[in-house]
């Protein structure tokens, strides 16, 4: 495994991890709560800084072992463009559904899709990280699967 | 096409070249300044290299380029 697929690994758990951290500060039974903004902005720093943290010691860690192999060949490019491709078009996709879902809320009141209530800042809050976290963690998952397809 | 790619469409003989010239995969790597990584999916028609690291690599085998790769439609 080369480092950076082990990178990818590490950034993928650091994600999975920071996103949890998150769900478990604005969610109760998989619904937002509402909080108030300082909660949100504490939370916001400490996942930010969840991220840099965790992020940093993998680089530490695998810089540690760092040798010629762990230098970017165009392969290694490649992968990270066509992996940043598909980061781009699922947070395209994923604020699509949240615009598509907000018009449908405002001009149907009966409509059948899912309710997001982006009306609200603990909402919108939760759904914007969430659709970052949605595109970083793809982004890893497709990195990992190039290396290995 | 350079990039992933499924296998099969441009093939090589970059292993078969580099076994006969007693060379590693290590070896063959940092002769063209690529990861082993790279060779080894290179090899495994995983990868398809870009022009300028397709000739490095014929150079390194002491090959001509058509010997070493070939693309079917």
């Amino acid at each position: 495994m080369s480092q950076h697929e082990k990178f990818a690994w590490g950034s993928l758990f650091a994600s999975l991890l920071a996103w949890s951290f998150l769900t478990m500060r604005m969610t109760k039974s998989w619904a937002v709560v509402n909080v108030s903004p300082g909660h949100m902005i504490w939370t916001y720093g400490a996942v930010v800084f969840l991220m840099i943290a965790v992020h940093a010691v993998i680089a530490g860690l695998l810089h540690a072992r760092a040798d010629r192999e762990s230098e970017k060949d165009e392969r290694d490019l490649a992968i990270a463009a066509r992996a940043e491709r598909i980061e781009g078009l699922v947070v395209l996709a994923a604020v699509n559904v949240l615009i598509i879902q907000a018009l449908a809320q405002a001009a149907f009141a009966d409509h059948a899709l899912p309710r997001i209530d982006l009306g609200t800042l603990p909402v919108l809050f939760y759904a914007l990280l969430t659709v970052l976290f949605l595109g970083h963690t793809t982004s890893q998952a497709v990195t990992i699967w190039l290396y290995r397809a | 096409m350079t990039g992933p790619t499924r296998r099969g469409r441009v093939s090589n003989r970059v292993r078969e070249l580099r076994e006969d010239a007693a060379m590693t995969q290590a070896e063959l790597a940092q002769q063209v300044s690529a990861s082993r990584q790279t060779i080894i999916a290179i090899e495994a028609e995983k990868y398809a290299p870009s022009l300028e690291l397709a000739f490095r690599l014929a150079r390194s085998l002491g090959a001509p380029f058509e010997e070493v790769f070939s693309y079917a439609d």
